[in-house]
């Protein structure tokens, strides 16, 4: 169990990071600033936050089977890596509860 | 009363699987549609080979929307310039910004049409327009939809190349789209410009190559994982169960 967790954490942590960057730092160069110089040095952002995703996902359903979760709780994780904070608030979750029991 | 039981479970299994193959197909769907955004912009990158300079009159007609094959020719033309002006803010050459001369240029009793001619000088008089006979051979561009000057009221000052803005400064009907020039001569004599890039116009489609087959990946697993839950609900009741018949034994 200990090494799902640290691997769901450790992609929980990753994607959350990728989606801030995503969020405020590319979106915003993208479609406010409109900066093609800015735009050409953050274009890795959009491609390594679509990589991280799908294995942040694979972790997130691991430790949910693990953890015997129910379907809304799976769910929830799996969506946790979509928004900026969400990822965050899911890994401290995972390891409150894997402490608690 | 086992009856009734059996058929809410059998509603219950076909609404599930409705919801499932609905969520599937969207996703799968989307899947393909982020594979066909790939593949656009793959090729949208390929080199454009030039076909051979056609006559404007050939292939356009003042007053009426450029046909889809016209954008991107390489047209020729004569006539004379007749009145000049500036759009600033253009995209060039490495995606700089610059400004360019652009010409409003007559083709006797025929149109007129915009011809960007020239990049335009950042300091020292400006090239004069020519006042005897021209021709052009240069890229037919669309016309551009989105301002690249804003905030700029100035008489010579064009906020985009589209021939609507031209419409008070000449009496022939106008041609759709603009020109940019690769040749010009005049009465013969061709004449030597701070040319501007003619790279062909290309429709784009936002993001990169990697970024569009990541989200193939993304939709086709959350396809998969829609084929998991119900498996998994089904895993999770019968342990759930085992588990209380357990504590109960």
């Amino acid at each position: 169990m200990s090494g799902v967790l640290k691997r769901f954490r450790f992609m929980a942590i990753f994607a959350g990071v990728m989606s801030l960057l995503l969020w405020f730092v590319e979106l915003p160069i993208v479609y406010i600033l409109n900066n093609e110089n800015w735009e050409s040095k953050v274009k890795w952002i959009p491609i390594m936050h679509g990589y991280v995703y799908p294995f942040y996902v694979f972790t997130a359903i691991h430790y949910s089977v693990r953890a015997r979760y129910d379907i809304k709780k799976m769910i929830f994780f799996i969506l946790a890596g979509t928004l900026p904070v969400a990822s965050f608030i899911a890994e401290r979750r995972a390891l409150r509860e894997s402490r608690q029991s | 009363m086992v009856s009734r039981v059996n058929r809410s479970k059998f509603r219950k299994s076909v609404s599930t699987l409705s919801v499932a193959t609905l969520l599937i197909s969207i996703f799968i769907g989307l899947g393909i549609w982020q594979l066909q955004r790939a593949a656009d912009l793959q090729e949208l990158q390929k080199p454009v080979i030039d076909k051979p300079a056609i006559s404007l009159l050939a292939i356009a007609k003042p007053g009426v929307a450029l046909p889809d094959s016209a954008p991107n020719r390489i047209v020729k033309f004569s006539g004379s310039y007749v009145a000049s002006l500036i759009a600033p803010n253009q995209l060039g050459r490495e995606n700089t910004r610059e400004s360019w001369e652009v010409g409003i240029f007559e083709l006797p009793n025929t149109g007129a049409i915009l011809v960007a001619r020239e990049i335009s000088a950042t300091s020292g008089p400006r090239n004069p327009l020519p006042s005897e006979p021209v021709a052009i051979v240069g890229r037919l561009m669309p016309h551009q939809n989105e301002d690249r000057a804003r905030f700029i009221n100035k008489i010579n000052i064009l906020a985009r190349l589209d021939s609507a803005l031209i419409a008070d400064k000449t009496k022939l009907p106008i041609f759709d789209g603009f020109v940019i020039v690769q040749r010009e001569a005049i009465s013969g004599i061709e004449s030597s410009l701070n040319l501007i890039s003619s790279e062909p116009a290309r429709s784009t489609v936002p993001g990169y190559y990697w970024q569009h087959i990541s989200y193939v990946v993304i939709w086709w697993l959350m396809a998969g994982v829609v084929v998991f839950l119900p498996f998994y609900q089904k895993f999770k009741q019968n342990e759930d169960s085992e588990t209380d018949l357990r504590s109960r034994n």
